[in-house]
């Protein structure tokens, strides 16, 4: 199997990585758990702390993985082994934080070379409590690093916001539509 | 006095009100006597932009050979055919000669350059998926739409009505400058992956 075929998701911890993959993952995404020690107890029951995994098997047989990047920032010396190869990255933002713009910048500064290599979609996630800050901030804050990049408003609960995530993202790779 | 017809496509029934009510005031003034009809293959359509149905309505009237005028609360980029909300007779009266004007040339003379200034909301793009593939293409700098059709192999007469319903959605705006492109560093997908995946994602 080519490595190659692979696509990266990454973001804040609790963001939603594991249950975008598995919205559209054609096996259950294997998920490396250990229990938080630090605040992010208080915010789910479990954290990843190592790689999400996910696989969509195409009709011939082919088959794209998808990795759930570490979350946590002590674990940012494996964004780079991971982006090798990668076919784009889908950076997750969860509205609900207390500086998603920050947040944004964090992962965009991390997987750069990525993103102009490739590409990159932006989902923002929990808009549907937390409105603020808004798509025209994020497209603002994408400017200031040069970037012009699909910024999504989604649910990662739902398998068709992650299709569109996924569509957007192979549009600013390769726009062709057959 | 010409006699012109004019289908409204989504638009609230107040609008249509005011709509009607412009028409018949803008009619008084100018040659042109427009009538507000709800029957499709009229001389010009005029499309809610921010309806999520807005693309597919275009291209309906486009096989209608209807001139396309969109409505939407952006209003797009103050040339070409969009109308912002709410309806005003000075811009009516603007953009129903230029469609008079576009009908007379057969809707050519789109030599200059198209900018991406956002991509579309989720709605949208649901509701069209060729509008991801024209973004993506844009998302490499301003260009033709020529260029743009070459890069994403959709026709141009309907890229034509992309375009106009991106417009009118303030995600694109015309150029002057000439078009460039940013070349991506190094990589291509392998041939014909995407167009399976997204096959197999359903957005194809």
């Amino acid at each position: 199997m080519d490595a190659s075929r692979k696509f990266l998701f990454t973001g804040s911890p609790g963001v939603g990585k594991t249950t975008a993959i598995r919205a559209i993952s054609d096996i259950e995404p294997v998920t490396t758990e250990m229990a938080a020690s630090d605040e992010l107890a208080a915010r789910k029951e479990s954290t990843t702390a190592a790689l999400d995994f996910g696989e969509i098997r195409l009709d011939d047989g082919e088959r794209i993985r998808l990795y759930g990047t570490p979350g946590q920032r002590r674990f940012d010396f494996m964004w780079e082994l991971l982006t090798e190869g990668a076919m784009g990255v889908v950076i997750l933002v969860d509205n609900s934080r207390p500086d998603p713009l920050a947040d944004l910048d964090i992962y965009v500064e991390n997987f750069g070379q990525l993103i102009r290599d490739t590409g990159a979609v932006i989902g923002v996630t929990r808009t549907d409590r937390y409105s603020t800050p808004d798509v025209d901030a994020f497209y603002a804050r994408l400017g200031a690093h040069r970037l012009m990049l699909p910024i999504l408003e989604c649910d990662i609960r739902e398998r068709d916001d992650v299709t569109l995530l996924m569509d957007a993202l192979m549009s600013t790779i390769e726009p062709e539509s057959a | 006095m010409t006699r012109r017809t004019l289908r409204s496509v989504n638009l609230s029934r107040r609008e249509q009100m005011e709509l009607d009510l412009l028409l018949s005031l803008v009619g008084e003034q100018e040659g042109d006597q427009w009538q507000l009809v709800n029957r499709i293959g009229a001389d010009a359509a005029i499309v809610d932009a921010d309806a999520e149905t807005a693309g597919q309505s275009i291209v309906e009237a486009r096989r209608a050979e209807e001139v396309v005028i969109t409505l939407s609360q952006s209003g797009g980029d103050g040339e070409g055919l969009c109308l912002a909300r709410p309806l005003r007779s000075q811009a009516l009266v603007q953009v129903l000669e230029r469609a008079l004007q576009r009908a007379a040339a057969g809707g050519r003379g789109e030599a200059s350059a198209y900018r991406l200034r956002r991509w579309p909301g989720t709605d949208m793009l649901r509701s069209e998926w060729r509008l991801t593939r024209v973004c993506g293409a844009l998302g490499r700098g301003p260009q033709t739409m020529s260029d743009i059709a070459t890069r994403t192999s959709i026709e141009e007469s309907e890229l034509r009505d992309l375009l106009q319903v991106l417009t009118g959605a303030g995600c694109v705006e015309r150029t002057a400058g000439s078009a460039r492109t940013r070349e991506r560093a190094s990589w291509t997908p392998p041939s014909g992956l995407f167009h399976r995946l997204r096959a197999r994602l359903g957005r194809a």
